[in-house]
This record gives C-alpha cells, sequence and structure tokens, in this order.
C-alpha cells in the first residue's frame, strides 16, 4: 500500500506528540537520595584524570605525527645508499675482528 | 498543538527547564563556583546542582527511555555528570549536562539492544486499524483522547523498537524533538554526515514500517 507525503505527514504529527507526551509522566524523587548516598560513599572527584586515561589521550593525539614520522623515516631510509652503509659496516667488524686489546688500549 | 522544540521556547527564561539546552542564555556563573566547590571536596554542594538541573535531566530521559527505566538512569546521568565534573571547562552547565543525558540514554539502548532476544512484537489488529485511521483523512479530535494517546504511544515504542539504537536516537533528536543535525550531532558527539545519513535511514525505515503496517500492507510486520 502507498502512503502520501501528507498521510505520513498526519501520522508523523500524531507519533510526536505521543512523543511528547511522555515529558508529563511523574517520577518519584526516591533517587535524588540515592544518587547522593552513591556520591557521598564515593567520596570527592578526582580532579585530575587517573594516569592510564591521559595515557591514552596522549597515545592518541601523538598518532597522527608517530605515523608522519614512520613515513618520513621509511622514505629516507628508502633513498639513502644501503649498499655502501653494508660495506662500511663489513669494514668496521673485519677491524675489530684483527685488532687486539693490546691495539685497543695502545699498548 | 505546536510542540515546544527550541530552548526559548521549553523554559521561557527559567534556569532549569525540561529540554536540551543548545544555547549559551542559560549560562549561570554560580554553576561554575558550585563544580569548583565539589571538585575542592565540598560534596554536598553536588545536590544543589542535582535539584537546580533535575528537569532538564528528566525532560530529556523521560521522553529517550522506557518509563520504568527513567529512575536508573537520571542516576546514572548525575553519577556521571558527578564524575566527569573535573572536566567542565565552565563554558555551559546546562548544554554539556544535556550532551551526558543524552548520551546516557543512548548507552541505554545500546545495553537494551544488546540483551534484547530477537522475537519482536508485531502490531495488533487495534493498532493496525489506528494506523490506517490516522493515515486517512477522517482522523479529527477523536485521536486527542486518551485512549487514542496510549496507543499511539504504544505504535511510536513499537516502531522505535525496531531501530538500531543509533537510528532511534537520531530520529527521536532530530524528526520527534526537532533538533537540527547539527545540534544532534553535538549532543551524540557524531560527525553531522554520520547524523544525516542514520536520519535519512531510519526515516526510511519508518515510512516503510507503517506503508508494511496497515491491513493491506505486508503481513510480515
Amino acid at each position: 500500500m502507498k502512503v502520501s507525503r501528507d498521510e505520513m505527514q498526519r501520522l508523523t504529527e500524531l507519533l510526536r506528540q505521543a512523543y511528547w507526551g511522555k515529558e508529563r509522566c511523574e517520577v518519584g524523587t526516591q533517587w535524588q537520595s540515592s544518587v547522593m548516598a552513591v556520591i557521598r560513599q564515593m567520596g570527592p572527584v578526582r580532579s585530575t584524570p587517573p594516569f592510564l586515561s591521559t595515557f591514552e589521550h596522549l597515545v592518541w593525539r601523538l598518532a597522527p605525527a608517530t605515523s608522519l614520522l614512520t613515513l618520513g623515516l621509511a622514505a629516507l631510509l628508502a633513498s639513502m645508499d644501503v649498499v655502501f652503509e653494508y660495506d662500511l659496516f663489513q669494514l668496521f667488524l673485519n677491524a675489530i675482528e684483527e685488532s687486539t686489546l693490546a691495539h685497543i688500549f695502545g699498548v | 498543538m505546536p510542540v515546544p522544540c527550541r530552548v526559548e521556547e521549553i523554559c521561557n527564561g527559567s534556569d532549569s527547564c525540561s529540554g536540551v539546552v543548545m544555547d549559551n542564555n542559560t549560562y549561570s556563573p554560580d554553576d561554575y563556583q558550585i563544580v569548583r566547590r565539589v571538585i575542592a571536596g565540598d560534596v554536598n554542594a553536588f545536590e544543589h546542582l542535582m535539584k537546580k538541573y533535575q528537569r532538564l535531566v528528566l525532560g530529556v530521559v523521560k521522553k529517550h527511555v522506557p518509563f520504568d527505566e527513567i529512575e536508573d538512569t537520571v542516576q546514572d546521568v548525575f553519577l556521571r555528570t558527578y564524575r566527569s565534573l573535573p572536566a567542565f571547562k565552565g563554558n555551559n552547565f546546562s548544554h554539556w549536562l544535556s550532551v551526558i543525558a543524552v548520551r546516557t540514554c543512548y548507552d541505554f539502548w545500546r545495553e537494551h539492544y544488546k540483551s534484547r532476544e530477537l522475537a519482536m512484537s508485531s502490531l495488533t489488529e487495534q493498532h493496525q486499524v489506528w494506523v490506517e485511521a490516522a493515515l486517512s483523512e477522517k482522523s479529527s479530535q477523536s485521536f486527542h483522547e486518551a485512549g487514542m494517546k496510549k496507543e499511539a504511544r504504544e505504535i511510536l515504542d513499537w516502531a522505535l523498537d525496531k531501530l538500531s539504537a543509533e537510528d532511534r536516537m537520531v530520529l527521536e533528536l532530530v524528526y520527534l524533538e526537532g533538533h537540527s543535525v547539527k545540534e544532534a550531532a553535538s549532543l551524540l558527539g557524531w560527525s553531522t554526515a554520520n547524523v544525516k545519513v542514520r536520519l535519512f535511514r531510519s526515516r526510511r525505515k519508518l515510512h516503510w514500517l507503517f506503508t508494511g503496517a496497515t491491513k493491506h500492507g505486508r503481513s510480515d510486520l
């Protein structure tokens, strides 16, 4: 069955009235004393947020910067001559193998 | 009957009101002082805030949750408010409280839907007749009678129960309460695009539900 725009509007208006009518129901006041009892039991509220939540906040705040830094470093490493660095490292290692304690302490 | 949907219409200048506060016109510098007192250790000062804003919170909660859950939800709102007081920056306490109240109601529905059984009730014959009569032009004064209003509420609850917690909140805030998309987004902490998408989806589903709820419509409802 097709429902026209006007029909739907009429129905919506009735439902809207029913929705706002929910506000008129009466609620007791017992909850107020319950809230205050719980709050008194909890004691003063902490003015500084717990460490974990602060840390969590910090992690998310730093996440974009960390990602950018990682990408930048990756790009830098990719553009560098890795083979040359490797040769230099090998040369350094060989030099260590050949040297003795006497050489190191200059005796 | 025009439905009040803006804070100016609901509050009429009073410091406590029964609707969600979106503007700065209910700002009271005293609130910030009281908040500072509570944070400093004067726990009993919170009672003053609670009494001042109980109508506002009740107004929000009554509309969003079932009657038998109102007291528990209101308690939850004020306990969350108390715990979050250090985060209050002193801009507009009533709006800040409204946000907590709306999000508590949303959390209520999320929990409710998680524990809900899959079998959902269908509309009774009487309800179907009501929907058909409401759709027809014959609907008149009889709809303002107490019995008809009760049926309207039952049908509304039935339709809202078919939606997800997210769609339900958006539909209630924008479609039924008359908030703008931006206001609803601010209250729920979502993007306006998300609210728009959910609003479109929920309106379409509502339309589909009522089309199917009539006698000549789909029988699977």
